[in-house]
Parts: structure tokens; sequence; C-alpha cells
């Protein structure tokens, strides 16, 4: 008992860590760009973010459409402020600050409950209602570091990303010899392979 | 330190094997894609095809509609355009001393397009919805161009004539 509350203990120690400078500083240079007018960079944003920010009120409980307009209205708040963002390698939690925001925003209306005008006003609420939110702080840095992974996977040779993604990603996962057959080397490669791509996924995700 | 690295990949693949988000609908990423067509200031060479529209059918208010979603519109003008594979459908009556266009573009990738209006009077902008329809309201009387935009086609309707 005591070594399965210990290794709990270690894992959340080590998804604090859980981070890549280089992610961040891509994410700069990206708001950079956008604030110069480069439609590529704001669209490689959008792509980027599209998974994380839809899936946060999916998460939370939402219904496809209000998740949608949830994507849609957070993308807009993006727009108009990107020119004010004063840390943009942080924007990831930008992000995610805004996508909880809204989506609290129609949880509280389908309540009934009357909705706080301010950033401020929302997070105190929030902050008195944890324990009922559906968006606890454990979930939505589950939900960062998931998308750090697949940010980072971006970063890795086509092979390597191939194994990850047919291994860890693909439901139902695919079985060495399937992965073997695709990337075309045998079955008995893989383990290694794929612990070299860890490797380097851990590496990237090391900053 | 070899333990730590050892709980970072064991973290990795736990986050990576109950990952199940998925993709946002194609129309909201095409939707936040378009918002910031309106902040690029300089028109940079693009292979955007451009097209005319050409007036196929126009019909007075109180006519024969063509088609089920005009019968309704009886107090409308409704003209059809035709661009290629591409139909432009547009309806448009007084409100007021002004008038109001509604329309629909019948063809594929034209959700969540640019619509842009201009006379010597006045513009008008906004985006086609999901079902490629759009609406611009508080036109006065004058004779209007219309733009509709999507990533590779613009389609280019001259002389619409509002009175």
């Amino acid at each position: 008992m005591k070594d399965a509350q210990q290794a709990e203990k270690t894992a959340k120690k080590v998804a604090t860590t859980l981070e890549s400078s280089d992610v961040a500083v891509h994410d700069a240079q990206l708001i950079k760009r956008c604030r110069k007018g480069d439609q590529g960079a704001w669209d490689e944003l959008v792509e980027r973010y599209q998974r994380l920010i839809y899936t946060i009120p999916r998460r939370a409980g939402l219904t496809d459409e209000q998740a949608a307009d949830v994507f849609q209205d957070v993308f807009l708040t993006l727009f108009q402020k990107i020119d004010e963002i004063e840390q943009p390698e942080r924007i990831r939690s930008w992000i995610v600050t805004t996508a909880k925001f809204k989506t609290w925003g129609i949880i509280r209306g389908s309540k009934g409950f009357h909705s706080p005008e301010t950033e401020e006003e929302m997070e105190f609420e929030m902050a008195s209602l944890a324990d009922k939110s559906p968006l606890v702080d454990d979930l939505l840095i589950e939900l960062e570091e998931q998308h750090l992974i697949r940010a980072a996977l971006t970063k890795l040779e086509e092979r390597c990303k191939r194994i990850i993604s047919m291994i860890y990603l693909s439901e139902p996962a695919a079985s060495y010899a399937e992965v073997g057959k695709a990337i075309g080397v045998g079955e008995t490669s893989i383990s290694p392979l794929r612990s070299r791509c860890l490797k380097k996924l851990g590496k990237i995700l090391s900053g | 330190m070899k333990l730590r690295e050892e709980s970072k990949l064991d973290l990795i693949v736990q986050r990576m094997r109950t990952d199940i988000s998925v993709d946002a609908p194609p129309y909201t990423v095409k939707y936040a894609k378009n918002l910031f067509r309106t902040r690029v200031t300089e028109p940079k060479q693009t292979l955007v095809r451009r097209v005319l529209g050409v007036l196929r059918v126009d019909l007075a208010p109180g006519t024969a509609a063509f088609g089920e979603r005009s019968a309704t519109a009886g107090k409308a003008r409704q003209m059809l355009y035709e661009s290629g594979d591409i139909a432009i459908d547009l309806r448009v009556k007084p409100d007021g001393k002004e008038f109001e266009i509604r329309g629909q573009i019948l063809g594929l990738g034209f959700e969540q397009s640019d619509v842009e209006i201009k006379s010597d009077k006045a513009t008008g902008k906004t985006m086609t919805d999901k079902m490629s329809e759009f609406k611009l309201v508080g036109l006065p009387a004058g004779e209007y161009s219309l733009l509709i935009r999507n990533s590779d086609t613009e389609i280019v309707i001259e002389k619409i004539t509002i009175s």
C-alpha cells in the first residue's frame, strides 16, 4: 500500500516536470509570425491546438455541438487578443485557461446560473467549487501533457513517429509484427527500435 | 537519475495509452483558419482561382420560385448565378428604406467563407455558415459587386442592381 502511494507521489512529481522548451519556443515563434500577418503560422497554430481545445469541453461533459462552440469561441478570442498576449511562450496555458473559462460558462449557463463576466470572477468561482468541477486540474494537466507528447512526436523522424503512433496511439494497438511489416523490418527489431524512439521522445520532452 | 528517466518514459507511455482525444470537426477547424484572413493585410501572390458569376435566372418578387427553399420568399427578388459547377442563389428584399440580401452557394467547399459586397455608397462583409448561407443587411439601393472567397476560389458577381 505504501509502495502504491509512493508510486503515485512519484508519478505526480514527474507529471509536473513533463515539459518541452522546444515546443514552447516553437509556439512563441508561431505567435510572433501571426502578429506579422502570417496565415501559414496561424494555420499551424490552429492545427497544433485544435485537438486540445476541442477535448477540454468534451471531457467536461459538453455535447459535440457545445464543444464546437467553445472551440470556435477560443480561436475567435485568440485572434482578437493575439497582439496582447504578454508571454507568447506560454500560449498553451493561455489557451487551456480560456477553453476552461468558456466551458465553465456554458456549464453554468445550462444550469441557469448567472455567468461571471470577468476571468477573475470565473476563476474565483471555479476555485470555490473545485471539487464539483469536471475540469479538475489533474485532468487538465493530463490533457496538456498529451498535447505536448503529440507536439513532440512531430519532431521525431518519420520512422520513429510511425512506430510510436502504431504501438501507443492506435486503437487497438498494433502488434510488433504489424509495425514491422509497415516499416519494412523484422518483428524482432521492433522492440529495440521502439525503445530508442521512446528515449528520443523523452529527450524532446526533457525541457 | 536513471530511475527518474525511466519514470518519465513510463509516464509518457501511460499518457499516450490513455489519450482519448479526438480531432475537432473539420468545419470548426476551417472556421478558425478563416478567421485570420481579415488580418492578412499584404496581398500576396496566390494560386486562388478567380471566376465570374453569370446571371442565369432573375425572378421578380411574387414570381413562382425555383425551388422549395425559395417558396416562402414571396416578397424577394430571386436570382440564380452560375460560375462553373457552382451556383449562387441570391434573394433580395426590401427592409424599410434599405435592402437585405440572403444567399447560398450551391457547391462544395464554401462553408465559413468570406463574403463581401461593395458599391459606391456602401460595403458589407460577412461569412457563410455551415450550410454555405449568408445574409447581408442595411444595404441602400445601388449597383453592387459581390465577392465570395474560400481558400482556393474567388467568385465575383458584378453589377447586381438593387432597387
